[in-house]
């Protein structure tokens, strides 16, 4: 199975696929919000993929899975690639275009207003 | 909407005509916009009957368009059938055609402009392959951009929409200072949208403290557009940025809106580029003089620009009686049109660059005009100038197009089903 396989299994079984691409302030507050207001999601509703140690993986938020550096690598292949999915969900903050980020940096949004609709 | 995408979907239209797929079909349209008023425009000329209009915003429901309803999604399953056809001339093709797939509707789904070349919902190798391909040529493209321009940072302008380039424009110079920018290559699709760069060049590059940066514009077709952003996505090009607020798909800025109203302005200085609030915007400074400006009367003429591209329009009922009221008070009453759009009825067609725009308003004394990219260019034009609002919700959000597009300066006025004009 590769992360292709799993994703299209993913994507019919979850409303949401969210996808933590690298480590980001954004992302850990992210988390951390969710956590503390028990979980947005029913169960099934959502997954989080995540490659590398995360602090969230005990606080249930949903179902979460730690991917192998080589499946974040082909997920960023297929991610950049085209829009295969409107349940895919990514954070991220790459360089090539303007992110959610900038709106609390540049003080126009507060964390809880973005973290609230996220 | 342009040229292009209408005769797009006109092609579209007259082979499902020729393949005899609306006869007998009780035909659906998805997705109110513009867009799709000409498509029902279209439809009904040709003589035939849109039962409504699907709509996932819940506050356009409810309404209607030329008195076809607009109705939720969900009501397609009252009409569920091989018969019933849904027509889809937004970019968003690939989640409605799902979100109807899902309610079990059986019926077919057409797409009939190509709006969205970045989505296809499928993960099968044959799309992956195919996309693959496409990245490709992207990269060909970006190859090439750099032999032309080297050493020159990349600024895409994904879509073809005067307003989005003039606002990216009045702040890019801020933020290609952070990235310590010597040289630009800005890229657009369409000459109007390289126009409106080169409004601002002059002001950009003899501006004090930017003046070493040297700015280059490259046009592109929307395809060749496409596939070179997503290019620059796929190897993560670090000199390379996508300067809109909502596309591609890996734009997110626009979630804000659910929580809050961000004015586009705001959205391409804080949200696009990360600059301080309240930043100042520049201004175009490249301004020609219209080369017939002689046959405008001095302060006694009014410049009428009836027309936007992803705006719903108004009718020509609706612009008779404020021209009539013109007329009636003595105006010269001309109207801005481009390629084969018509002036309306009792004024004189006039066609201006976007240069030279301005000197045309303020020779008039007078602009009214659909709120378009077009009120942009001349926001800071000397002169009276009245931008009129459709009474709609900005995409998906609670927000009114006034919310999002309000032009300081300006008489801003929102043409509800009341409206009345008043001189």
């Amino acid at each position: 199975m590769t992360i292709i396989d799993d994703l299209k299994i993913y994507i019919e079984q979850y409303d949401r696929v969210i996808w933590i691409e690298n480590d980001c302030d954004i992302a850990d507050k992210l988390m951390e919000y969710w956590s503390m207001i028990q979980s947005p999601f029913n169960e099934k509703e959502c997954i989080i993929l995540y490659a590398g140690k995360k602090s969230f993986i005990n606080n249930n938020i949903c179902e979460c899975r730690e991917i192998s550096d080589k499946e974040k690598e082909e997920l960023q292949q297929l991610y950049y690639l085209f829009d295969f999915s409107d349940k895919f969900f990514v954070i991220s903050e790459r360089e090539t275009h303007g992110h959610l980020s900038n709106y609390l940096d540049t003080g126009l949004l507060s964390m809880e207003e973005i973290l609230s609709k996220f | 909407m342009d040229q292009l995408h209408y005769e797009e979907m006109l092609d579209n239209v007259l082979e499902l005509e020729r393949n005899g797929v609306f006869c007998g079909a009780v035909i659906i349209v998805f997705g109110h916009c513009n867009a799709s008023e000409e498509l029902i425009d279209l439809l009904l000329e040709k003589g035939y009957v849109v039962k409504c209009l699907l709509d996932n915003n819940k506050e356009k429901q409810g309404e209607n368009y030329r008195g076809v309803p607009i109705f939720p999604p969900e009501s397609i399953l009252d009409v569920n059938g091989e018969k019933t056809i849904v027509c889809v001339v937004t970019r968003f093709y690939e989640a409605m055609n799902l979100q109807l797939r899902k309610m079990g509707f059986t019926g077919a789904v057409r797409k009939l402009i190509d709006y969205n070349t970045y989505a296809e919902y499928s993960l099968s190798e044959e799309t992956i392959v195919r996309k693959k391909q496409r990245v490709e040529r992207g990269q060909v493209l970006l190859t090439e951009l750099d032999k032309k321009y080297p050493e020159s940072f990349r600024i895409f302008c994904p879509f073809s929409a005067l307003g989005d380039v003039y606002i990216m424009m009045s702040y890019l110079p801020y933020f290609l200072k952070k990235k310590d920018a010597a040289k630009c290559v800005i890229s657009v699709v369409g000459n109007a949208c390289a126009q409106v760069i080169r409004l601002f060049m002059p002001s950009i590059s003899d501006n004090g403290q930017f003046a070493s940066v040297d700015y280059q514009v490259e046009v592109y077709s929307q395809k060749d557009m496409d596939e070179m952003i997503q290019a620059a996505l796929y190897i993560e090009d670090k000199q390379s940025f996508i300067a809109h607020q909502d596309r591609p798909y890996v734009v997110n800025l626009h979630k804000a809106l659910y929580v809050k109203c961000i004015p586009l302005e705001q959205i391409y200085c804080c949200g696009v580029f990360g600059l301080p609030l309240g930043t100042k915007p520049y201004k175009p400074a490249n301004l020609e003089k219209y080369r017939d400006i002689d046959l405008i009367e001095k302060g006694n003429a009014v410049i009428f620009s009836p027309y936007a591209k992803s705006v719903t329009t108004f009718n020509e009922y609706f612009w008779k009686e404020i021209v009539n009221d013109y007329l009636q008070r003595g105006f010269q009453c001309l109207t801005n049109v481009v390629g084969d759009e018509k002036a309306l009825e009792g004024t004189v067609p006039i066609s201006p660059s976007i240069l030279e725009i301005q000197s045309v308003v303020e020779k008039a004394g007078h602009f009214v005009g659909i709120r378009s990219g077009l009120c942009d260019v001349i926001r800071y034009a000397d002169c009276k100038k009245i931008a009129l609002y459709p009474d709609y919700y900005y995409s998906d959000t609670k927000w009114k197009a006034i919310d999002m597009y309000a032009l300081e300066g300006w008489e801003n006025i929102v043409v509800g089903e009341n409206f009345k004009w008043k001189s």
